[in-house]
């Protein structure tokens, strides 16, 4: 009786070993079926029988946290010859790892930002935003000074900046350390990675928003309808887990531009802003300027009585 | 039927036109990204889970009087629970990826996730309310006397379970600390009391029709004592709204800006005002009916108070409160929802679903319970009619 | 029986919920470099800021046109003939008050250097910070520590930051008014 229990666990507790063969069952499944799709359709062209059969195997491809090093490099493999057979040009998307010892933070100068939003343009930029819906990462919020009430902030200003009397603040994803919109996703579909970065796997994500209602930042956005983005804007170096082209229907996020942090480089906001006030570093490096900020200025975090633990500071010169 | 069978045809259209244009084609946006459908869905959950009010007596005490109502009951679980399904399955934005939740090949998160917790709670408490009564009447078909070992276990199961499921999916809201408005400890007990407000007050209305148009006998005394559920109920609400209201009012902070847009509008913005309090007129009103011996007796008007009661829940759990729970949004800006065309369609669509699914039902429970073969066999076009709703 | 096919429930379920973590691959172990990112910016270390781990700034003289100052100015600016008097043209000092600064603040005797400090000290144009910090000396603690200014690329070390002139015009250090970028639509798409 205990050994027959002993076993049936240890059956179970293999996991991984149960995915694997219940994602090659499901990969021949799909085979079988763009193959059965193929037949049935003996006009479509190699390209576009190409196009069905990818499609065919991402929908059935795993959660990209359960994915071998193989299946990764295939998925990648997919975006990549994808976007070259339907628009002819190509790109590079990327699966790079997470490096030992770093975890990122970022800091925000209110005393320098002016509202100029050279990051929010940079931003839908690199990220390859919905273009239609006007959707951005960053929100600049000018506040009147003397009045830290975000209601009565304008999150929506269009006039010659910085205005008289006001100051600017932006928001986005704050990568918090301990993230409700992770807890609540009901099947792992947004994670945080070893580096502090919440991403999201778009070809997992069921677009249920639950995750749009447990963010206490507005920091994550939906795709309601296709997404537009015109050829020539294009950034072409993307990550799985960044800025590779989303579909309707699922949820996107700012993700510290993991398809540039990852390989050294700073988000495109902190690139992009022209005075400074944005600071991005390894928080577990002694010698960032994160650290320096944090150990020598007086910070402070939105929202801290929520206990999300943003990996994202405010201060002042 | 055929008019269920039209309405749910239009309802696949409206899907259709969903699906090809994206959630876009629903009123829906980025600062109130649930609406329509899943406001739907929390107010099915609370009439599925009310089922439970006529299994326990009936089961468990063995009441003569809630055991001529109790498969009705069950069918209005059944078929509310899956309208709920629906209404979640039409709101994700990705419905042929619901496999990633399913075990084994998907992915689900649980126990973190309230959503799988929801997930397995619905599935499970439709596989009961399927299964008990299927077992019971197939017994009573086969002219056998039901094993009490085989289903008095899973009868408590499915008491405990309609409990948490209404609960699961009030704590679905309520463990979001970004939403003020909803994370408080109040809503759980909230979702139960409008639960047994409204479940009962539909089944008083069915058993009635029931009553009316076919030879199925429910008794005067079932009928009053379901409509004493449903009086004290409707009394806890009214409670639990005026503490609400207090609570929200009388020392105003930024955590109260939801209750101000609901029961007052903020910032020139009172969309759901009127309705919010309307619900709370009918409520209040019909409790105050309910309340007095002669007038509950009186049929007639317990059918008034009854729908009273169902409406103010329906208007109360629709629109007051999903929807304010995301306004103002988490940076205090005010982006107002109206659901679209697509969603209305889509909603009668499901509801006839649900209407048909219980029509079969209850049709069968009849039936069955009739003896098996009864002489009259043209019920449906009444029964369609009664539960259209 | 019955508790082991519950048990083995109960178990699917909660690795269901814990599985996939365990599965992850080790992070990359090579540390990031900005290295690679700064090839074609020239750099000096940055003296003078003992109490901040050792940084490098961009370089500035690569990039100016009219070095080295002794050129022109082979004798003290009073005993320049007005030969072209329209030399620096383009330079309309808009820092300070007219009584506080001037030319000579900064630039107090061109023939023997680039900068100088109000003691005397002469300073290349690589490392104005020190002549900004004579009176921005919170600046410059600031910029020294990382809470003022930009890095030259990324944010791995090697730390290369820019100089004040790489973000301000020294003559006109404030930033202008202007109206935001165009957020979010670009052009209107077909």
């Amino acid at each position: 009786m205990r050994t027959d229990l002993v076993q049936i666990l240890n059956t179970v507790m293999d996991r991984r070993a149960a995915i694997a063969v219940g994602g090659a069952a499901i990969a021949g499944a799909a085979t079988a079926a763009a193959a059965g799709l193929d037949a049935l359709n003996p006009f479509a062209s190699t390209e576009s029988r190409e196009a069905s059969r990818i499609e065919w195997q991402q929908y059935f491809q795993a959660n990209y946290r359960v994915m071998t090093e193989e299946e990764k490099q295939e998925s990648l493999a997919r975006l990549e010859r994808f976007h070259e057979l339907r628009n002819g040009t190509r790109i590079e998307v990327s699966g790079a790892e997470p490096r030992a010892n770093v975890l990122f933070g970022y800091a925000f100068n209110v005393s320098k930002c002016r509202g100029y939003m050279d990051c929010v343009r940079a931003c839908i930029r690199e990220n390859n935003q919905d273009r239609k819906s006007g959707m951005a990462y960053i929100r600049i919020h000018e506040h009147k000074k003397g009045d830290f009430d975000f209601e009565k902030a304008d999150d929506n200003f269009f006039h010659e900046v910085p205005a008289a009397g006001h100051f600017y603040l932006g928001t986005q994803c704050f990568h918090c350390q301990n993230p409700p919109c992770v807890d609540v996703c009901p099947v792992k579909a947004t994670w945080m990675e070893p580096d502090g970065i919440v991403v999201v796997d778009y070809n997992w994500c069921i677009g249920c928003r639950y995750c749009m209602a447990a963010c206490p930042y507005d920091a994550r956005r939906f795709n309601w309808a296709e997404p537009e983005v015109p050829q020539d804007e294009l950034s072409p170096n993307q990550h799985y887990l960044g800025n590779r082209l989303r579909s309707k229907g699922v949820v996107e996020k700012c993700t510290f531009c993991i398809q540039r942090s990852r390989e050294g480089k700073s988000p495109a906001c902190v690139e992009a802003c022209p005075t400074g006030a944005r600071i991005f570093g390894n928080l577990l490096d002694p010698n960032s300027e994160i650290r320096w900020v944090l150990a020598n200025k007086k910070v402070f975090r939105l929202k801290e009585d929520l206990g999300t633990d943003p990996k994202f500071w405010y201060f002042m010169d | 039927m055929a008019l269920l069978t039209a309405l749910m045809c239009a309802g696949a259209f409206a899907y259709s036109v969903q699906l090809d244009r994206g959630l876009a084609a629903t009123g829906m946006h980025d600062h109130v990204s649930w609406g329509f459908y899943i406001s739907n869905f929390a107010f099915l959950v609370g009439v599925a889970a009310a089922a439970v009010i006529l299994v326990m007596p009936t089961y468990i005490l063995h009441d003569v009087d809630f055991k001529q109502a109790v498969l009705i009951g069950e069918a209005v679980a059944v078929s509310a629970v899956l309208m709920a399904i629906a209404f979640v399955v039409v709101d994700v934005g990705g419905p042929a990826r619901l496999w990633h939740a399913l075990p084994v090949i998907g992915l689900l998160n649980f126990p973190r996730s309230l959503l799988a917790w929801d997930i397995l709670v619905l599935n499970g408490y439709l596989a009961l309310n399927f299964a008990i009564p299927l077992y019971l009447l197939y017994s009573r078909y086969c002219g056998r006397t039901p094993d009490k070992k085989k289903y008095v276990p899973f009868v408590l199961l499915s008491i405990a379970w309609a409990v948490s499921l209404h609960l699961v999916t009030a704590f679905l809201f309520a463990g979001l600390p970004a939403r003020p408005y909803w994370n408080s400890s109040l809503l759980g007990p909230r979702f139960l009391a409008t639960a047994f407000t409204a479940g009962p007050a539909l089944i008083i209305l069915i058993l009635l029709g029931i009553r009316r148009f076919t030879e199925f006998p429910v008794s005067e005394n079932t009928i009053q004592k379901l409509a004493m559920v449903v009086t004290v109920a409707a009394q806890v609400c009214c409670v639990m709204t005026t503490s609400e209201i207090f609570t929200e009012t009388y020392r105003t902070t930024h955590h109260s800006h939801s209750a101000k847009y609901l029961f007052f509008g903020l910032h020139g913005y009172n969309r759901l005002v009127p309705w919010i309090w309307t619900s709370i007129g009918l409520l209040f009103a019909a409790t105050a009916t309910l309340s007095i011996h002669r007038l509950r007796r009186h049929p007639a008007m317990l059918a008034a108070c009854c729908l009273a009661l169902f409406g103010a829940v329906e208007i109360e759990k629709g629109m007051g409160t999903i929807i304010p729970g995301f306004i103002p949004e988490p940076w205090g800006k005010i982006h107002e929802y109206a659901p679209t065309w697509v969603e209305f369609v889509v909603g009668a669509g499901i509801a006839a679903m649900g209407a048909f699914v219980f029509t079969v039902l209850a049709k069968v429970a009849i039936a069955v319970e009739l003896g098996y073969m009864s002489q009259r066999v043209e019920p449906e076009a009444a029964l369609s009619t009664i539960d259209a709703r | 029986m019955n508790r082991a096919v519950l048990l083995l429930l109960i178990t699917m379920l909660v690795c269901a919920g814990c599985g996939p973590e365990a599965a992850r691959r080790p992070p990359v172990a090579q540390a990031a470099s900005s290295e690679p990112l700064l090839e074609g910016v020239k750099r000096v270390a940055v003296t003078g800021h003992s109490e901040v781990p050792a940084f490098a700034v961009a370089t500035r003289s690569a990039q100016m046109e009219k070095l080295p100052c002794t050129r022109c100015h082979t004798v003290p600016v009073a005993q320049m003939k007005p030969v072209n008097p329209a030399a620096h043209w383009n330079v309309a000092i808009k820092h300070a008050k007219a009584e506080t600064m001037n030319c000579q603040t900064c630039h107090a005797e061109p023939e023997k250097g680039e900068l100088r400090m109000m003691q005397g000290a002469a300073v290349g144009f690589d490392h104005a910070y020190q002549i900004c910090g004579q009176c921005h000396a919170a600046q410059e603690r600031d910029w020294a520590g990382g809470a003022h200014g930009k890095r030259a690329a990324g944010w791995a070390p090697p730390r290369v930051a820019l100089s004040c002139t790489g973000c301000h015009n020294p003559h006109a250090p404030a930033f202008d008014r202007r109206w935001p970028a165009r957020a979010g639509r670009t052009e209107p798409m077909e």
